[in-house]
């Protein structure tokens, strides 16, 4: 078969790896390091997700139809981050200007922080503006 | 019953196609899952950065210890899905089952420390809605911040709520003698799926629980 057939000793080294970045990573949340900080969480977490996908989801082994795949999906979602990363000053400057809260209604639901053109606006229904 | 699964359906030259075909299916699944979580990624990075002090204020709220030890926990839980997709691959039934059964074991206990946390939120309030009670200036950014937290830790949660049943399908069909060295393709797909739902709380954990912590 295809499948490839994983020593189970290299599951136990990214096992344990895996483990120990976690420890890292909370270790490195308690420091002061400014913008570092979700930097290297994130670099972290990216770090540990290769694990995953390499060894115990077998992509390194796998062929290359299937890393187009992962590849692809994976650039759809940076693009997305990357589209409101841009618009991030905008969308403070918004949060300032037009931020509308309801007492009556979670604003979790109805709070317009971000500029129209954002895919990612939560309008307040028309009736309710006062 | 496991000979018949060996030989591949009519629309495949042979069994390797048949495979590399169903787990390509698997990883297109799993894209669309990117992109489903990415979007509540997207809109928790966007409000993150448009109240960074709130969410950080919210993350306070979180127990670092409960969420480090369910981390530790699908980590594990990892490993023996692996072990288990080792044992399909090399016709050990009885390994199969008890990793599979681990693994199921190991899900559980993630989703119960998940209702403590979950419980902890609603005795202090921190449930968005009516019944949120918060102090300080930053009051409703905290609410959104736990309207993250519920959707995404909560559709997290359903995910391994699925993955745990499609395990015991899977324990079901081990312990029936379905899988051989020769048909192992759902084990291993059962696998993708799992590992990728542990992936997704690769980053939550970080994102929702260390905020702010220095």
């Amino acid at each position: 078969m295809s499948q490839p057939l994983v020593p189970r000793q290299l599951y136990y080294r990214v096992f344990v790896i895996l483990l120990g970045l976690t420890l890292l990573t909370v270790g490195v949340a308690f420091l002061e390091l400014g913008p570092l900080n979700i930097i290297i969480a994130l670099t972290i977490a990216v770090g540990k997700a290769l694990l995953v996908l390499l060894f115990f989801m077998h992509l390194r082994y796998s062929n290359g139809l299937i890393w187009l795949v992962w590849g692809g999906g994976d650039l759809l979602v940076d693009a997305a981050l990357d589209h409101h990363a841009e618009r991030l000053p905008d969308a403070q400057l918004a949060s300032r200007r037009r931020l509308v809260m309801h007492r009556r209604t979670p604003c979790w639901f109805r709070a317009e922080v971000l500029p129209p053109h954002s895919a990612l606006i939560l309008r307040v229904p028309p009736a309710d503006r006062n | 019953m496991a000979d018949s699964h060996a030989l591949p359906r009519h629309q495949f030259d042979d069994v390797e196609q048949q495979y590399e075909v169903s787990s390509l299916g698997m990883w297109v699944f799993l894209v669309t899952e990117i992109m489903f979580f990415g979007g509540l990624f997207t809109g928790y990075a966007v409000y993150r950065a448009a109240y960074p002090a709130a969410f950080a204020e919210g993350s306070h709220h979180l127990d670092i210890l409960l969420g480090g030890v369910n981390t530790a926990v699908l980590i594990g839980s990892s490993l023996t899905m692996a072990l288990a997709v080792h044992s399909a691959q090399v016709g050990e039934r009885l390994g199969l089952m008890r990793f599979l059964l681990l693994t199921m074991l190991l899900g559980l206990v993630f989703l119960a420390i998940k209702g403590v946390e979950y419980a902890h939120k609603f005795e202090a309030h921190l449930v968005p809605g009516r019944y949120f009670v918060a102090e300080g200036p930053h009051a409703p950014q905290v609410q959104l911040f736990f309207g993250f937290y519920f959707s995404m830790t909560g559709m997290h949660a359903l995910h391994m709520v699925i993955g745990l049943g499609i395990l015991a399908v899977r324990v079901w069909q081990a312990w029936r003698g379905h899988f051989s060295p020769l048909y192992s393709t759902p084990v291993e797909l059962t696998g993708l799926y799992w590992h990728f739902v542990n992936i997704v709380w690769i980053f939550l954990f970080p994102l929702l629980y260390l905020l702010g912590r220095h």
